[in-house]
């Protein structure tokens, strides 16, 4: 059983459901023949993906769907063995360097030069290159980056890149001046509420408006999240109500129990305890930014507007740092810190005045 | 204060008041003298088998394998072999190759750096090397049938200053028909890595250079070296003042050192024939631990320049030491010392005082100060370029901040754990392959699958 997602996703540039206009500009860039390098961002759930194999399919035809997965080896110069899971069709290859972590560079450099050097097999009537699809560039450490930088022109005779990354802040400029910058924004509130609407339709079921206006809202106008959203609720009751429960994801509900805990107690044993809990997000992979995000929200839901200033404002310090450095540990856990003692302040002083 | 005086009496050049003084305390210059002349510890302290080395077995059996291997049985159309010795200062890479060699009958002819005079001042070391090289393919005179090595332990001072000097000197090498064997120390300091500026991982593929590397002397086999020195004096002199506590001593404080050991037996032993101290530390010392003993007896004057463990340097920075002084305070550490011992990446000395600061700490506040100057040094780990000079910024933001800022230290003993090791998972399942991590919770209820990695609130 595929998921809705991947079952109702657009396979046609023409059939895309928001940003109409930028669709038709892309198949205006590609029958003019000439293409250049790629870099498409945007916040996730934003349809970089969809629009992307769009993009295949309009160059190279149905040929692009048949996908197999393959498994690619390569040696560090240290002699270290590294593998890397690659999806590939016979125009392109996409992969995720940021999978091997700090040996990304290796694997773009041999990915590339192998893909650069095999010819197209079906010389006729197909475009003369192949392409790369990297995703996560943002992950990518700086050296793979500048690694990248070279190998980009060195082989654009026959090999283009289309990069996708949430955010443009960690990719180089070199790379960012190297490729076409195309973004791709969250469509809004009323364009998910109609293409969850549109899927339902297909599937037969009937979703009330304030149920879906409420997911939209809910998955931070993110399309597939919402999609996952409405089949959860699906599958948990239907037919649907318009104030029925909408599952958060687990990892939002350990992130606000945590600030419920850091709220409840500031003491040295608490920040050991929140210490681990951090480190079991780390572990199942949830992004510091995010973790970030839901950790604010749910602080600052009981503080008054001038602590509220001081936690945004150390918040974003120590996120552009953990933008900048790369162990987020330390900087959410001396933003935890930071806020257990403005608070234990606050209260304090609270107090104090009281009295 | 005595050993102060244990040194005063070596120092016979002095002029000034203090050397009448060591006239009026009698100095036994002749005892002393004597003994220089009819023993020779120097000489008899050399290893002569394979038993007297403090070097671990399988040590010595790499090397003799080697030497088996690519000097006695040379097959004829054999490339002649590179081995490249590496390991820390006084670890016995010398005297193992010697005594091997002595053992398997190889005659070792070995290259030391010539003293430029007037004449040749145009030929620098290093073609001079070279000539050596060439030249040593033909066999010494006196022993014309045994098979012949080269050692190379002087490296020119021009091949240290400009590495790519070596090509050249292992080209020659590699062409001079006899086996080479370079020896080379291991510095603990960041900015001179001998073994890897001189060697770098292509020359070593290139020229396919066998590498044996060697650690510190364990204990017990500093023990047994310390004893059979000991042995050897008490043999050739009537001394035998060195007590089992002077050997436990000596071994402790050497770090590792053989030949500083070797060295500090025969000091103490030469020391304490003058009689101008009393030899034994006071009794009341005699039921304290040992780690306090060592650092109170006679010996102190001898000890190696400390480096520090890699535990040892976290616990000097999680433990910070203070002097208070006019009302102020200063810590007790010298830092630049500090940053130059740590032997390993930063990254991984910041990620084990983070992954142990807070049970250091006793206040909030000092933990929120700590959290920030760590934060704010992993901005320097980051940068690629200029990395050499920023590392070292990373090192020194993270030790000065934890020591000034615990201010309410908490003293009890507390285990000192590893930093975590977290592995990115990679998804290799097609179907969720394009879901992001975080929607794959949606993915878990849709398909009714309860997956035990699955995050819960507690």
């Amino acid at each position: 059983m595929s998921l809705w997602v991947d079952k109702y996703r657009p396979k046609d540039l023409q059939k895309l459901d928001f940003h109409k206009e930028q669709a038709a500009n892309l198949k205006r860039l590609i029958q003019q023949g000439d293409f250049p390098h790629l870099l498409m961002f945007g916040p996730s759930g934003a349809g970089k993906k969809t629009r992307i194999m769009c993009l295949l399919k309009e160059l190279y035809g149905p040929g692009v769907e048949r996908l197999r997965m393959e498994q690619m080896n390569f040696t560090t110069p240290s002699n270290k063995k590294l593998e890397i899971m690659t999806i590939s069709s016979n125009y392109h290859i996409e992969v995720n360097p940021s999978d091997v972590g700090i040996y990304d560079r290796v694997v773009i450099m041999d990915l590339i030069k192998n893909v650069a050097q095999s010819q197209q097999l079906d010389s006729k009537g197909q475009k003369d290159f192949k392409i790369v699809v990297l995703t996560d560039v943002d992950q990518m450490t700086i050296d793979a980056q500048h690694a990248l930088r070279r190998t980009m022109e060195k082989y654009i005779a026959n090999c283009r890149l289309i990069l996708c990354c949430n955010s443009t802040s960690r990719v180089i400029p070199a790379i960012k001046s190297r490729c076409l910058n195309i973004k791709v924004p969250a469509p809004s509130t009323d364009e998910i509420v109609s293409i969850l609407q549109n899927t339902c339709k297909k599937e037969g079921l009937t979703v009330p408006v304030e149920l879906a206006k409420r997911i939209a809202e809910k998955s931070n106008r993110n399309l597939r999240r919402s999609l996952l959203m409405l089949e959860a609720c699906k599958v948990q009751q239907y037919p649907f109500t318009a104030n029925q429960n909408i599952t958060e994801p687990d990892w939002s509900l350990f992130i606000r129990n945590m600030a419920k805990l850091i709220i409840q107690e500031q003491s040295l044993e608490r920040i050991s305890k929140i210490r681990e809990d951090l480190y079991e997000l780390i572990v199942h992979d949830i992004p510091g930014d995010i973790i970030f995000e839901v950790l604010v929200d749910e602080l600052t839901q009981n503080c008054d507007f001038e602590l509220k200033l001081q936690i945004v404002e150390q918040a974003a310090i120590y996120e552009h740092r953990m933008r900048q450095g790369n162990k987020e540990i330390f900087h959410l856990e001396a933003f935890v810190v930071k806020f257990m003692c403005l608070y234990k302040k606050y209260l304090e002083d609270a107090l104090g005045n009281s009295m | 204060m005595s050993a102060k005086k244990g040194w005063k009496s070596f120092n016979f050049d002095c002029v000034n008041g203090t050397s009448k003084n060591i006239k009026k305390d009698n100095f036994p210059k002749q005892i002393f003298k004597a003994q220089a002349t009819s023993f020779n510890f120097e000489e008899k302290i050399i290893p002569q088998s394979v038993d007297d080395l403090a070097v671990h077995t399988r040590k010595i059996s790499d090397v003799e394998f080697w030497l088996n291997n690519n000097v006695i049985t040379k097959s004829r159309n054999h490339k002649p072999s590179i081995l490249l010795i590496t390991g820390p200062t006084g670890c016995g890479k010398t005297a193992t190759v010697k005594v091997l060699c002595k053992k398997l009958d190889i005659e070792v002819s070995e290259w030391i750096n010539p003293i430029d005079r007037d004449k040749d001042y145009a030929i620098g070391q290093t073609s001079r090397m070279l000539e050596f090289l060439s030249l040593s393919k033909y066999p010494s005179l006196l022993c014309m049938n045994k098979p012949k090595v080269i050692l190379i332990e002087d490296f020119p001072n021009s091949v240290i200053h400009n590495p790519n000097e070596m090509v050249a000197i292992l080209e020659k090498c590699s062409t001079c028909e006899k086996s080479v064997i370079f020896i080379c120390t291991d510095l603990s300091n960041l900015n001179m890595n001998l073994p890897q500026t001189l060697f770098p991982d292509e020359l070593r593929q290139k020229f396919s250079i066998y590498n044996i590397s060697f650690n510190a002397t364990s204990t017990t086999l500093m023990t047994k070296a310390v004893k059979r020195a000991k042995t050897i004096i008490e043999m050739h002199t009537d001394i035998n003042n060195i007590t089992d506590v002077t050997v436990d001593d000596i071994v402790s404080s050497s770090m590792g050192d053989i030949r500083c050991a070797v060295n500090q037996v025969y000091f103490t032993c030469s020391k304490v024939c003058n009689d101008l101290l009393p030899s034994t530390p006071p009794p009341k010392y005699s039921n304290k631990r040992k780690r306090k003993s060592k650092n109170e007896t006679k010996n102190q004057v001898l000890l190696k320049n400390e480096r520090l463990s890699f535990f040892h340097g976290i616990g000097r920075v999680l433990n910070p030491k203070r002097v208070e002084k006019n009302g102020s305070w200063r810590l007790k550490c010298d830092i630049q010392a500090l940053v130059d011992e740590i032997g390993i990446q930063p990254t991984t000395f910041n990620s084990f005082i983070h992954n142990n600061y807070i049970k250091y700490f006793g206040d909030i506040h000092d933990i929120s100060n700590a959290a920030e100057i760590l934060s704010f040094s992993q901005i320097f780990l980051n940068k690629w370029e200029n990395r050499e000079n920023f590392l070292n910024y990373s090192l020194w933001i993270p030790i000065m901040g934890l020591m000034v800022y615990n201010e309410h230290k908490v003293l009890k003993w507390n285990q000192i754990t590893a930093p975590r090791k977290h592995k990115k998972e990679i998804n290799n399942d097609l179907e969720t392959k394009s879901l992001n991590v975080v929607d794959r919770c949606y993915y878990n209820i849709i398909n009714k699958l309860d997956l035990k990695n699955q995050l819960k609130p507690c």
